[in-house]
């Protein structure tokens, strides 16, 4: 898989005018489908109307959640054990923290696949996938 | 992935020391390869990336288990790194100080052994969390609350440990702790306190027991492990009030240090206040993006903006009253008055501030013990995501708090940081809790906030102030500036450390104390 490195030049040349043209053009494709099923939460950040639609580009991406600041409720689900031995793939373009404390939390309780790449300064596109297995460390 | 080994331990005996943990928690509970990803430090700054790389990690479900393991380990040569839940981020998470070092991982260790709701205390294993306490406390229906510091994910014991602090009347969380359990580095088993009573009854009732004190060498120390700790919980108080008190000019931190000392020390001001800066607060709604696209720290006129904008003043005091209700009134007029003075204070209530994720409806949750994540959100001021702790202490005197903000406020934007910073009220001193900024993934950045933090470090020691608490990269630089009478205090911790640990096993370099057979290699 191709990772993106985005250098401190690069924002300062680009600034935030990343557009959803350079998402879809496949930089978002680890979020595509890896023959999971279950079931699929997709986030954005209410503070940035381009999260909200580089979001609904995400595959499978069909209601959206806002979500900017505190992921606790969900730490609560993602302890109580659901979803289960269903995969549950959670993903999103929000600030970098929500994916950080789902991912550190979710390791805890499960074994999860995690991939994170940066769009600009402020958003992250993200996906987590909890396998429905416990975690293996 | 490059295997990393212990220093002075062989592949030969480090293979034999793996397969004897194993024995003892079973193959599934030893962690090599890439299941240790999960014990780097997600925000470390230093440019080797195997500067506090673990070589393996072990994670034992019960204190026979971790007493078999320091056996084991002594009998190998093998240093253990101890973490309860490892999210002591900005500190280092659940990395270990010296690079081979393995994890002794106690999240497995997760029971709740008592809650008492009539003598008011819980007993607990390291693996419990802050969430895991708060939500069987709501499931039993006690009328308990928990104090819990910002992150309610980390462990209880293990915060407590590191001299955390929480927002609570209850919120000097070492304080509050009664009664551990405790292996040595021999793998004896030892109670403290009244613990050490056969059948007693006040474990956690009493701290001190008979004969010295000793439950303080056990914290912020490499002397033992912690298996079980008491620590005392509130009783649900008849009233809660939070409250927010905003200044609106920098030089008013002076005014408001001196009007809190005798409020807080009089116990007008009943729990643990903190004065937040305005970027601060403001970071944790906000993105430094927003405001300002430019390299370097916000300047003032965009400051005066986002106060404008957000409603928030240049610092800001988040408290609240416990009691009665008319006690709360009381206490608010003299609270209210005193501060009156200040020109231009602005004085709110929750039911004030309309904004859904304004940080006083965040305050008001964590001041009455509700766990919570809602403060992560400032590191994403610039992106990037990476942050470290910068935490000299000094007097609760208006005068030594202007100068400590000042000197670091200025090197900060000499080096193109933005400051944002709590001055945490204790009983006698000031925390001031510097946060630095970091793009986790830009290496320039951070050899820049590497020499900024050792700058800060030095300064602040010169003018008298120390840190209570540091990143594992620190641990050296912040152990050399306690050194009154040539390094008195050190040599009495490694005195210590040699008695009680003479293979020096137990968590190498932890707050500086390095055991005799790495010493050599660092004076």
């Amino acid at each position: 898989m191709r990772r993106m490195t985005i250098t401190r030049r690069h924002l300062l040349t680009t600034g935030m005018k990343v557009t959803a043209a350079w998402v879809l053009a496949g930089n978002l494709a680890f979020a595509a489908g890896k023959g999971q099923t279950g079931l699929l939460v997709t986030f954005h950040d209410p503070r940035f109307p381009r999260s909200r639609r580089l979001a609904r580009a995400l595959p499978g991406a069909t209601r959206l959640h806002g979500v900017q600041g505190d992921p606790s409720q969900l730490l609560a689900r993602i302890a109580s054990g659901r979803p289960g031995r269903q995969p549950w793939r959670l993903q999103g373009v929000t600030t970098e923290t929500i994916p950080f404390c789902l991912e550190q939390f979710a390791r805890g309780y499960h074994d999860v696949h995690f991939e994170n790449r940066r769009i600009d300064r402020d958003l992250f596109a993200w996906s987590l996938t909890l396998s429905g297995r416990p975690a293996t460390h | 992935m490059k295997q990393i080994l212990p220093p002075g331990v062989s592949a030969e005996q480090f293979a034999e020391a793996l397969q004897a943990f194993r024995k003892v928690v079973g193959e599934e509970y030893v962690y090599t390869g890439q299941a240790l990803s999960g014990y780097a430090d997600p925000y470390s700054i230093v440019a080797d990336d195997e500067a506090h790389a673990a070589s393996a990690a072990v994670a034992p479900a019960n204190t026979e288990q971790v007493q078999d393991i320091v056996r084991a380990a002594g009998q190998y040569g093998v240093p253990l790194w101890t973490v309860s839940c490892g999210k002591n981020f900005a500190y280092g998470g659940a990395a270990p100080r010296m690079a081979g070092t393995v994890v002794l991982d106690l999240k497995r260790m997760n029971r709740i052994l008592e809650v008492n709701e009539g003598d008011g205390y819980a007993l607990v294993e390291p693996g419990v969390s802050y969430f895991d306490l708060y939500a069987h406390i709501q499931a039993k229906g006690c009328k308990l609350w928990l104090d819990v510091p910002d992150p309610g994910w980390g462990s209880v014991i293990g915060n407590a440990l590191e001299h955390g602090v929480g927002y609570t009347p209850y919120g000097d969380h070492f304080a509050m702790q009664c009664g551990m359990e405790v292996v040595l580095a021999n793998g004896e088993l030892v109670r403290t306190g009244m613990g050490a009573m056969p059948g007693s009854t006040t474990w956690q009732l009493f701290k001190y027991g008979f004969g010295p004190y000793l439950d303080g060498l056990f914290t912020q120390s490499n002397f033992g492990i912690v298996t079980k700790m008491g620590i005392w919980l509130m009783p649900e108080p008849p009233g809660y009030r939070p409250y927010m008190i905003s200044f609106q000019r920098e030089e008013d931190l002076a005014q408001v240090v001196d009007i809190l000392r005798p409020l807080k020390v009089n116990m007008v001001i009943q729990n643990a206040a903190t004065i937040r800066s305005l970027l601060l607060v403001a970071a944790t709604n906000a993105t430094k993006s927003q405001y300002y696209d430019k390299p370097g720290p916000v300047p003032e006129s965009i400051l005066r903006k986002i106060m404008a904008d957000q409603d928030i003043g240049m610092w800001n005091i988040y408290g609240a009253l416990y009691g009665p209700p008319p006690v709360m009134d009381s206490l608010w007029s003299v609270i209210r008055d005193s501060f009156a003075r200040v020109p231009g204070v602005k004085f709110y209530f929750p039911q004030d501030r309309n904004h859904p994720n304004d940080l006083l409806h965040a305050r008001a949750e964590t001041m009455r013990g509700v766990p919570r994540l809602s403060e992560f959100s400032f590191i994403n001021w610039t992106g990037g995501g990476g942050h470290i702790g910068f935490s000299p202490v000094s007097p609760i005197r208006g005068a030594e708090a202007m100068k400590q903000y000042t000197m670091v406020r200025d090197r900060m934007h000499e080096y193109g940081f933005d400051y944002m910073s709590i001055f945490a009220i204790g009983w006698r001193e000031l925390h001031h809790v510097v946060e630095l900024l970091f793009d986790r993934r830009d290496p320039a950045i951070k050899r820049k906030a590497d020499e900024l933090f050792r700058l800060l470090v030095r300064e602040a020691a010169a003018a008298g102030y120390g840190e209570y608490r540091t990143h594992l990269s620190y641990m050296d630089d912040i152990a050399a500036t306690y050194g009154w009478n040539d390094q008195a205090l050190m040599k009495l911790n490694q005195t210590i450390k040699d008695a009680l640990d003479p293979r020096g096993i137990l968590a190498p370099g932890k707050q500086g104390i390095w055991p005799a057979r790495y010493r050599g290699n660092r004076t």
